[in-house]
């Protein structure tokens, strides 16, 4: 307990700043002199308020099916309006008993900076549903004026009213879930559309009124090869998205894919075709002026996703439903999977007065999840809030253990004006595309090998 | 009386099916299949009384175990077959015949207790049993039977077991006849001066050809067949007549019982509570407790504790006498097998014999292979006390630490053979339950280096690479098939770097060869290939010959540069490219991708003869990591890393567990 309050405290005069490096869009360079200035006056500022989330995600699990590749906590195939409405009716109490939980504890939240609802399929819903949940929201916390607000939609789920509908409740980012152009890959991944229904929702989304599309899109699929990844990449860009996202399909045992599959051997292609893939995306995308932000997502400058970058930053975030994961108090806690026992839980919560039942994350975890995450952006981590939250030792520990991957060529060393070593990131896409490995390799030499009693906070 | 009326082939099915339908009856089954014959036997005979034990004949000295027996009703005998002739099964019917063992009691390959043995059926470790016997003559004999060991491994136990007896029963298969193994064991019994007994077993079985065999043995072997007993031993038909023919063939022991004690020690074992037991057969004089004896070869001396005889279990007599031709053991308060080796002759000290009984023979290993515990050092210590109480057990087992910077610390252990390595193996594992990996078996090479100085060296990565004149052991091989398949067994040994030595005909169709060929070639699943290549047919048996000089290089393997002590081998210059390209394509299928380009080589000298190479990895990352991803990404690589430490380093590359044991402790 000594060590966390200390560490409250100690953070109290970082995380500001942290915030507004991470809120602005500027080289690495004049972001870091920006930090610097700030640095004392954030000293100033109230301590309790950097914990608490400014980002939300909800989560929507119902599908018209599931995909053959899917593991999500899904309902696929119902069209039973009353399971939504009883979802919809926890899912707004579990709302209701967090958020007044965190009012009473620290009286005033802030704005929301971020809302993403995704699933599942989030558009199977109507918009009454959407605005329960808005209403619900905004009963305790306003939205940010420039709050980014995001639904996951899927081509075939919505018509042009429900589109409109959802645009006034104040959504203004939708993530469209294309996964390929190629009909026949479609329905072996059994995806509910087809091609020429995405081009329609497109359209349908862009004439409500729409400036921030998303488009997700797959590669290493079963039977695709390198020609059907780049003409989907095409279309792709014919569409002119604000934003991409491109997944490496990853095969889950749990899924059919799963039992059917075997990573890397036909019909899914060899780790080199897939790499080859990867790398086809990002050239050809980053061609097209999209900032390859981090592993999997591309935005044009203005667009990269707010929400996401709260993950990767390994910032704290509100989650509610079912199977959704939030980090707020240092807690991080995953919801059950099963309707049933999410239900059971929201009840649970609501005795509890809305207080989770979870440990709060360590010094350590802190600093490998800082790391983990912070490797996936293209930016990387900033070796002076590394520094500063984790301890000289463990940062240069981090520094010696990445020179093999820097002389390699995975890793990039940021300096400033100065000529100071500022941050550390992985190269796109040489770096990125073995980030497993160069983390391992990195964590063993740093903070997996310590051992924690002989923790080294040489902050006091 | 049942099935008596039947004709003899019926018979068969009657008792075949009894035994499949009812095992408990198979005893009694049996036993009507013994009255029967005795019946029939002494209606033919024309005589009134029956060869059971309740007869009241002539009694000499019948059934008593503790008395010395008289010389003249003691026969002394093996049997000796090719494997999976049937010697266990008949030495199990003589059992049952003389009721030696109580129905109750018995088991089949009753005279195996090692549990290799009996999922096996080899036979390792001799038995010895005494039987009791009233023949037709109305005499009581008492038979010592010596079991001995099936395979080619153990040859020299068997020629010492041999060497104890005054006959033995030459077991042959009525439908596959003679085999290499059967020429090699007749060798050895020749060698011994033993009087033959030729049985063919499994005349039952319907593609059995008991003339066409008869005349093999005559031929091949020399000895009249024409008596041979036609016998089932599966189903016990011709046990009675077998021994018969032991009672009138096999001569009686010679030896004196006033002459100096000469005993053979044929067998010997370890036990924790009592000490080494030798099993000794008295060849001259006699042995009684608290006798003071000498071991001859080795010149250790003890004081006889214990004597007593096998029946098979081991009976202490309390007569504490065991006299001239019989078989039994001792106990003196000895503790290592070493102070008592198989071959041996004892004698007494108060009145020694003038020279040991010939033939004895230090054992000696021919194949090596290093042994190392599999996960980690700690484990040596249990690795070096289980050899060193197996050996107490097996005194052909020879070891010595050795270490090496890809396996650790472990042994090099030195076997009799292929079967006995195996053997080994399978026992630290059952009975002490280690994990193993093995290197590559390897036989000892003689060479010199720059200085002429000569060097005998079995692990391939101590031998220097100025190493020259190498000299390697060569065996001499026997391999019998059908004349059909001369051409795939000619061809097979060529390629193995053998030469032809002989060949002949041993019956209309099938052939006898004989090879000088490299121990080191035929000790790698070349069974295996003879059995394929002749269709199961074919049958081989060897023995030690000489050291001859051979073309040999070392070849090693470079893994990213760097050469794997491991991965180095012997090879005859012509294999060595083909060697190499094995060596290399196995490791490529192994080794994972590594960050870097990984570079295989097989060299000589500095000189590379083969490569290729493993790509660099390419991709390693978890496409998607959003808020609910974080907590199973990091367990993610908490897996991989654990899985990562598990890895064994070989070189600069690693790789997992089971592909090291696969590329480093070639499997055979």
């Amino acid at each position: 307990m000594k060590q966390s309050s200390s560490f409250v405290k100690r953070l109290g005069f970082i995380k500001p700043c942290l915030f507004k490096y991470f809120s602005t869009r500027h080289k690495p360079q004049t972001l870091f002199r920006r930090m610097m200035l700030c640095h004392n006056t954030s000293l100033l500022e109230n301590t309790t308020d950097w914990t608490l989330p400014k980002s939300a995600y909800i989560h929507i699990p119902f599908c018209v099916r599931k995909c053959l590749y899917c593991d999500f906590a899904v309902v696929a195939g119902t069209t039973n309006l009353n399971l939504y409405d009883t979802y919809i009716e926890h899912l707004l109490k579990e709302i209701e008993t967090t958020l007044s939980y965190f009012k009473r504890k620290y009286q005033k939240l802030p704005a929301l900076e971020t809302l993403y609802i995704g699933g599942g399929t989030p558009s199977v819903l109507s918009y009454i549903h959407l605005q329960r949940i808005v209403d619900k929201l905004q009963q305790y916390v306003d939205f940010a004026p420039t709050s980014e607000f995001t639904v996951e939609m899927d081509p075939g789920t919505f018509d042009l009213s429900k589109a409109r509908q959802f645009r006034n409740l104040g959504v203004n980012r939708v993530s469209i879930g294309v996964q390929s152009f190629d009909d026949n890959l479609l329905k072996l991944c059994g995806r509910s559309h087809n091609s020429k229904q995405v081009y329609m929702a497109w359209d349908i989304l862009r004439t409500a009124g729409f400036t921030n599309l998303s488009l997700d899109l797959m590669s290493g699929l079963p039977y695709q090869s390198e020609e059907i990844f780049r003409d989907s990449i095409e279309k792709a860009i014919s569409l002119d998205p604000e934003h991409l996202s491109c997944y490496d399909l990853i095969i889950e045992q749990s899924t059919p894919f799963g039992k059917k599959y075997q990573s890397g051997v036909f019909p899914l292609p060899s780790e080199d075709e897939a790499a080859c893939m990867y790398i086809l995306a990002s050239s050809r995308l980053r061609e097209q002026g999209y900032e390859h932000y981090e592993i999997s997502n591309y935005g044009k400058p203005a667009y990269l996703s707010k929400h996401n970058q709260t993950y990767w930053k390994n910032q704290s975030y509100y989650g509610f439903g079912m199977s959704a994961t939030s980090y707020t108090e240092m807690k991080r806690f995953t919801r059950p999977r099963k309707l049933v026992s999410y239900f059971e839980w929201v009840k649970q919560l609501e005795k509890r007065k809305g207080e989770l039942e979870c440990p709060q994350e360590s010094l350590r975890e802190q600093a490998v999840d800082t790391l983990i995450l912070g490797l996936r952006m293209k930016q990387g981590i900033s070796l002076n809030t590394f520094t500063k939250l984790y301890g000289q030792s463990i940062s240069q520990l981090v520094i010696d253990a990445s020179q093999p991957w820097i002389t390699s060529g995975h890793m990039l060393e940021i300096y400033n004006r100065n000529g100071q070593l500022e941050g550390l990131a992985l190269k796109d896409p040489e770096g990125f595309l073995l980030q497993n490995s160069i983390l391992i390799s990195l964590l063993e030499k740093s903070l997996w090998t310590t051992n924690s009693s002989t923790y080294p906070v040489t902050l006091s | 009386m049942p099935g008596r009326s039947l004709p003899p082939k019926l018979y068969f099915y009657a008792v075949r099916n009894a035994k499949k339908f009812c095992l408990k009856t198979y005893g009694e089954v049996l036993k009507s299949f013994r009255v029967q014959t005795n019946s029939a036997a002494s209606i033919s005979s024309n005589s009134k009384g029956s060869t059971t034990a309740s007869s009241n004949s002539q009694s000499n000295n019948e059934l008593d175990n503790n008395k010395p027996v008289d010389k003249e009703f003691i026969r002394n005998f093996s049997i000796i077959a090719h494997v999976d002739h049937g010697k266990s099964t008949l030495a199990d019917r003589l059992l049952q015949f003389t009721g030696t063992v109580a129905p109750e009691k018995f088991r089949d390959q009753y005279l195996d207790n090692m549990d290799i043995e009996r999922e096996r059926g080899i036979t390792i470790k001799m038995r010895a049993t005494r039987l009791w016997y009233r023949a037709k003559d109305g005499n009581c004999y008492l038979l010592n039977l010596i079991d001995t060991p099936g395979h080619v491994d153990f040859s020299y136990e068997v020629s010492r077991s041999l060497a104890a007896v005054e006959g033995c029963l030459l077991v042959v298969d009525a439908s596959q006849g003679v085999q290499a193994q059967t020429i090699a064991n007749v060798d050895l019994a020749l060698e011994n001066d033993l009087e033959i007994v030729p049985v063919l077993n499994k005349v039952d079985l319907p593609t059995a050809e008991p003339d066409r065999v008869c005349q093999e043995i005559s031929q091949v072997i020399g000895i009249d067949a024409t008596r041979a007993v036609r016998a089932s031993a599966k189903y016990g038909i011709g046990v009675e007549e077998i021994l018969e023919e032991i009672v009138h063939l096999i001569p009686p022991p010679k030896g004196q019982v006033e002459a100096p004690l000469q005993a053979l020690i044929f067998d010997s074992y370890f036990d924790t509570y009592r000490g080494v037991v030798v099993f000794i057969r008295v060849k001259n004089g006699e042995i009684r407790t608290g006798m003071r004896v000498k071991f001859m070869t080795t010149g250790v001396e003890h004081i006889v504790e214990q004597v007593g005889i096998l029946t098979p279990e081991e009976v202490v007599r309390t007569s504490g006498v065991l006299s001239c031709g019989e078989v039994g053991f001792i106990k003196a308060g000895i503790k290592s097998l070493h102070d008592a080796p198989v071959g041996d002759t004892i004698t007494c000290c108060d009145n020694p014999c003038k020279e040991p009984l010939r033939g004895y023979k230090p054992a000696k290993s021919m194949v090596f292979c290093g042994l190392y515990p599999a996960d980690s050092s700690t484990l040596f210590e249990n690795l070096r006390a289980a050899l060193e109480k197996l050996s107490l057990n097996d005194s052909s087992i020879s070891f010595q630490p050795e270490s090496s910077s890809v396996l650790g610390k472990g042994f090099r252990v030195g076997f009799l053979g292929m079967l006995h390595m195996e053997v080994v193996k399978e026992r630290l594992k059952r009975e002490y339950e280690l994990e193993l990996l093995t290197s590559a078996p390897s036989v000892v090479y003689k060479f010199r280096n720059l200085q002429g100085e000569y060097f005998m060296e079995s692990n391939p990565s101590k031998i220097p690479n100025d190493a020259r004149h190498f000299e390697e052991p060569f065996v001499k091989l026997d391999i019998v098939c059908p004349d059909q398949y001369n051409g795939a067994i000619l061809e097979l040994c060529q390629s193995h770097r053998g030469s032809l030595e002989d060949m002949r005909y041993v019956s209309n169709g099938r052939i006898l060869f004989k090879f000088l060929i490299p121990l080191a070639e035929v000790l790698t699943n070349f069974y295996d290939q003879v059995k394929s290549r002749t269709r199961g047919f074919g049958s081989m048996d060897y023995e030690f010959h000489s050291y001859r000089p051979s073309d040999l290089v070392k070849l090693d393997i470079a893994v990213a540069g760097d050469i794997v002590e491991g991965l180095s081998c012997v090879v005859h210059r012509d294999q060595a490219y083909t060697k190499g390209r094995e060596i290399i394509e196995k490791l490529k299928e192994y080794i994972p991708r590594h960050q870097f380009k990984v570079v295989l080589q097989a060299m000589i000298g500095s000189k590379v003869i083969a490569s290729d190479y493993i790509q660099a990895l390419r991709k390693d990352v978890l496409a998607k990591c959003y808020g609910g991803d974080i907590s199973r990404k990091k367990k993610l690589l908490e897996r991989q890393k654990e899985g990562k430490e598990k890895l064994r380093q070989l070189g600069k590359v690693r790789l997992s567990p089971e592909a090291f044991a696969a590329v480093v402790a070639q499997k055979f």
